[in-house]
């Protein structure tokens, strides 16, 4: 989730109030927001909300406090035209096509202003943008730029221009390799032939998307007054809320919108458009939902100190306007929470619903506990290890020549890669980690595994099996068939032992364990080369037996 | 206590060893004296003592003895010495080696150690020719201070030798093989006052029978004789038996609770299809939650079999344009493939649109208590893997407030909580959302607990139309409270001791 740097004297100068710590902790509820970190008068503050770009700066958080304090916002929606063209060329297509831009004068760029727009920018693209990929924006000043603007896309040596903070014209497939933002994010420009440019009429270069601006034009510090902002992408959807979301911002420091005619080769189109938007929602729905009678009036109160307007209401349905910067809007149900975060989570007395219902645990689960209790009986300790192990372990140091284990793609650390197939070297490894503590180790463990399963529709299936091992002087099979007859014999089930082959036992001294013909068990001596992969000097017998499988038995 | 209580109570070992003692013995000569082994004279000392009848004492000396060369030299005496006697017959060093029957490495150190006695001249021609001094004549009547010490009586005390024979002591102790020097840790034992004055009743007494044996009860020999009486108070070695692990435990417990609590419990596989894991709960495809950086992959199997045809045209339409629900949806092509790609389950919500989409009871009480997995890098508060609990209760008519109610009473019975408070939140599926925080009357607030509504575009399309309530509890976190553990690792300790002395959780 996002962290909003900002200063409280600028956010109460913005609401026209200033709030005491606990009004403002109260009110940064509103916008689902948590004090994380506090200096002075700077705080940090976590917003929740990973679908709402609007309330990621000290303006759109002010905007949603404001109205409780019967502060008003501007409407946003009508605009002058700037007079600035921005012609979009075909040759973007599989690059990065589409643009949308806006014009803001009369801005007074004080630091808080500056500081705030910067983070804004950085958030909006990071966290909306999916890190620049589907926006990227960029801010000018306007009076370095002469009108008409082309955006289009150039060969890699075709064009120089300086890169912010540097210096030194580069040619474009320079800045991708040596200049930091290149390095950085050039990546969401590979495989492309050509790089997107936005450049003026006399060739000034704006900006490589979404890589860097350059340094004469687009550099804004205080003393600018007039800007210039585009937003690129790949879908309208990202790129518009995107510009909405800082535009409305600027406005609300005083700036003067103005909208900007981005010229496509197929239409024409007339940017930023933040005309309201509009939901209908049923009175009815809120009242159900929240599961509180508040009444026309108090629901209407509560919508409009969220920002939304009422623009029809007939036989219980509203016909509701909310903000262009909204774009998290999907159905009547986000209408609804902003209802009830108005009237305050902890205003709300909570009911308990009377409910009769079934209960029950997994059949698995109470029967894995009963052999539990069952083998801690025979004096085991029991231990948990995780499911996912590596193919050293689990393969190798068994012993073993390979076996089929679901595999991580993109494991964290190598030592869990592989999701154990057998839970006996988990054993292992816990027994290899307690040479120096008192013999005799006897130790179970229960829990899944992972195995494939061509019949399953997610290709694999997890049984539940126990497996129980004894590290002692004198461990041998009989200790290992003694604790699987006990646990048999207490479980009420026959079985039988055949001889089988299995590389991590004694050859001769391993089985296979039979309920009614099927095989649900090993049990047998590790194989002393096993015993020295796991540095241990100890004889270790094992059992390991399938309780998915014999489930249905007991 | 009385002292004829005390002899009384002496167990045999104490009664040999007290007896057998003499004032300030080393223990070595003790344990020759009394005939017992090591360890057993030792438990005989330390329970001794714990009774204040004697006192040890421990004290470091170093040693020295006699290693290899230097019983050898003691023979045939110090090559140097063989050299100079050799050196009165011969002069070519060829014919010395033979002569003296010295090694090669043995030569350096003679010409070395007697040039330094300024008892040899050298030459070179072809050979070196090695001639004596006046010196050296006179020291072949004189013992060298080298040839005294070795003389003498081993093992000797380092501390103990005067400045000559530390002089040789320092020689020798450079060369090769011939003393040696050990740290010893050497313990004297002593009586107490008490001690000593028990010491001679303690083989006195009345013969007493020790353990209580087969033997004597088939024979009946304990009726003639009393028990040695114990000392009920002495600790005895520890013993291990057979225990449940903490954590495995607790999360059993909690099981059982929830169950109490009139909930049914669904569990899932490990390895889940990401429909279930995103596309069902309404997480777009291009979430960035589902990037490579966010959720493990696996290498194979690749795809798993998709749910029915009618399930995955309601959810492609409700991702593309809201379907038949009031949303708008999120305005993108859904693909089919992307859907039936298979990963590690990320959280126990995915468990629930599959029995969303079966035939569940209405009203009901659901939840999963479930491994989940996520590309963390793994610290105290991050784990390998994780367990999450969570799940949903449908019903209709439920409402926000009954959410309230519901969590507020969970949160409380689970936790043991006294106060609780709301927060707004966001979940992706849920709308609204809240997490709530808990006063715990021992461990303070603490955040445990998110839950809310099930968004509509996740509950149509599955075919529900009352409102389902999704909760889930930070279960990993409440069990290191309640275990008093600090990093989450130890969760699943191969430390045998932490598991051998955890403390059971009431």
């Amino acid at each position: 989730m996002p962290t909003i740097e900002l200063s409280k004297k600028d956010l109460y100068e913005l609401i026209g109030k200033k709030l005491n710590q606990e009004e403002l902790e109260e009110d940064l509820l509103l916008v689902k927001g948590e004090i994380d970190a506090e200096e002075d008068d700077l705080i940090k503050v976590e917003i929740a909300d990973t679908n709402r770009p609007d309330l990621w700066s000290v303006e759109g958080i002010s905007r949603d406090i404001k109205t409780k304090y019967g502060g008003k916002n501007p409407s946003y929606s009508k605009l002058k035209k700037s007079g600035v063209v921005v012609k979009v060329d075909k040759n973007l297509k599989n690059i990065r096509p589409k643009t949308v831009c806006a014009v803001i004068r009369n801005l007074n760029i004080t630091p808080d202003v500056l500081s705030q727009m910067i983070q804004l920018q950085e958030k909006v693209c990071e966290t909306f943008g999916s890190k620049r990929k589907e926006a990227a924006i960029g801010v000018y000043d306007l009076h370095k730029i002469t009108s008409p603007i082309t955006y289009k896309a150039y060969n890699p040596k075709e064009l120089k221009f300086i890169p912010l903070e540097f210096s030194q014209e580069m040619d474009l497939a320079r800045i991708l390799r040596s200049h930091p933002k290149g390095i950085e994010f050039g990546h969401l420009l590979e495989g492309c032939d050509k790089y997107p440019i936005f450049i003026d009429t006399v060739g000034e270069v704006l900006s490589m998307p979404p890589i860097i601006n350059s340094n004469h034009t687009g550099k804004v510090t205080e003393s600018t007054r007039d800007i210039f902002i585009e937003c690129s992408g790949f879908a309208f959807k990202y790129i518009i809320p995107a510009l909405n979301v800082i535009v409305t911002a600027l406005v609300d420091r005083g700036g003067d919108l103005e909208t900007v005619e981005v010229i496509y080769a197929d239409k024409t189109i007339v940017t930023p458009d933040l005309k309201p938007k509009t939901v209908k929602i049923k009175l009815e729905y809120i009242e159900s939902r929240m599961g509180l009678e508040l009444g026309k009036k108090k629901i209407i109160k509560l919508l409009e100190e969220a920002n939304y307007s009422i623009k029809k209401e007939s036989k219980g349905v509203l016909e509701l306007n909310y903000p262009a910067y909204r774009q998290d809007i999907m159905h009547p149900a986000d209408v609804c929470e902003d209802v009830i975060i108005r009237y305050g989570f902890n205003n709300i007395e909570p009911k308990t619903p009377y409910m009769v219902t079934e209960q029950s645990i997994l059949k698995i689960n109470s029967f894995s506990s009963e052999v539990a209790n069952i083998i801690i009986g025979l004096g085991a300790q029991e231990i948990l290890s995780y499911t996912l192990n590596n193919k050293e372990n689990l393969i190798l140091n068994m012993n073993l020549k390979e076996a089929k284990v679901v595999e991580i793609e993109n494991p964290v650390s190598k030592n869990w890669s592989v999701f154990r197939n057998w839970i006996t070297p988990c054993l292992m490894e816990f027994l290899s980690k307690n040479t120096n503590k008192e013999y005799p180790q006897q130790i179970f463990e229960i829990g899944e595994v992972v195995l494939f399963d061509e019949k399953a529709e997610t290709k694999t299936k997890n049984p539940i099996r126990i497996a129980w091992a004894k590290a002692d002087k004198k461990a041998d099979f009989t200790h290992a068939k003694q604790a699987l007859d006990f646990l048999m014999n207490n479980l009420g089930l026959e079985y039988e032992i055949k001889e089988t082959k299995h590389d991590s036992f004694i050859k001769g001294r391993v089985g296979k364990v039979y309920v009614k013909g099927k095989a649900v068990a090993y049990i047998g001596e590790i194989n002393p080369v096993v015993l020295e992969n796991f540095g241990l000097n100890m004889p270790v017998c094992v059992f390991e037996l399938n309780l998915t499988d014999i489930l249905n038995e007991v | 206590m009385k002292a004829d209580d005390i002899v009384n109570k002496l167990h045999p070992l104490e009664r040999k060893v007290l007896s057998s003692l003499t004032d300030k013995i080393l223990f070595s000569e003790l344990v020759k004296k009394t005939g017992l082994k090591d360890v057993e004279v030792m438990r005989g000392i330390q329970w001794l003592s714990n009774k204040k009848l004697i006192t040890s004492e421990e004290k470091v000396k170093e040693i020295i003895e006699l290693d290899k060369n230097g019983e050898q030299y003691k023979q045939i005496g110090l090559p140097e010495r063989r050299f100079l006697e050799a050196v009165t017959k011969v002069k070519k060093i060829s014919e010395i080696k033979k002569k003296a029957s010295l090694e090669d490495e043995e030569i350096n150190i003679c010409i070395g150690s007697l040039k330094k006695k300024a008892a040899i001249n050298i030459a070179k021609e072809k050979e070196l020719i090695i001639t004596l001094t006046e010196h050296g004549k006179k020291l072949l009547e004189k013992e060298f201070l080298e040839e005294i010490f070795l003389k003498k009586k081993f093992p000797l005390e380092l501390n103990s030798l005067k400045d000559e024979e530390k002089f040789a002591f320092n020689n020798l102790i450079k060369r090769k093989e011939i003393l040696k020097k050990e740290i010893k840790k050497i313990k004297t034992i002593s009586f107490t006052k008490l001690g000593k004055e028990l010491s001679k009743k303690a083989n006195s007494g009345k013969e007493q029978l020790d353990t209580l044996t087969h033997e004597m009860l088939k024979k009946g020999d304990w009726k003639k004789k009393d028990f040695r009486p114990y000392d009920v108070s002495i600790n005895v070695p520890k013993t291990f038996a057979g225990k449940r692990q903490p954590y495995a435990e607790f999360v059993e417990k909690v099981r059982e609770k929830v169950v109490s609590m009139g909930f049914v419990e669904m569990t899932g596989p490990i390895i889940e299809l990401e429909f279930y894991n995103f596309d069902a709960l309404y997480q777009p495809q291009n979430h960035p939650a589902r990037t490579w950086s966010d959720t493990y992959k696996i290498k194979k199997p690749k795809k798993g079999t998709l749910p029915d045809k009618k399930i995955l045209q309601a959810i492609k339409e409700v991702h593309e344009n809201g379907g038949k629900t009031d949303s708008c949806g999120w305005n993108y092509k859904w693909n089919e493939e992307i859907a039936a790609k298979l990963m590690p389950r990320s959280h126990d919500t995915a468990i629930s649109p599959r029995f969303l989409s079966k035939n569940i009871k209405i009203p009901g009480k659901y939840f999963s208590l479930v491994r989940c997995y996520r590309p963390d890098v793994i610290d105290a508060t991050h784990g390998v893997e994780f367990n999450q609990l969570g799940g949903f209760v449908v019903g209709k008519d439920l409402s926000f407030r009954d959410l309230l109610g519901l969590l507020k009473d969970f949160t409380m019975e689970m936790t043991g909580a006294t106060e609780v408070k709301f927060f707004p939140d966001y979940f992706p599926f849920t709308e609204p959302s809240v997490q709530i925080s808990a006063k715990h009357p021992e461990f303070g607030w603490m955040e445990l607990a998110g839950a809310g509504i099930f968004r509509p575009e996740l509950t149509e399309p599955l075919g529900i139309k009352e409102p389902v309530i999704a909760w889930g509890f930070g279960i990993d976190r409440l069990a290191m409270l309640k275990l008093g553990i600090e990093d989450i690792r130890d969760l699943f300790t191969h430390k045998i001791d932490l598991l051998r002395s955890s403390k059971k959780v009431l």
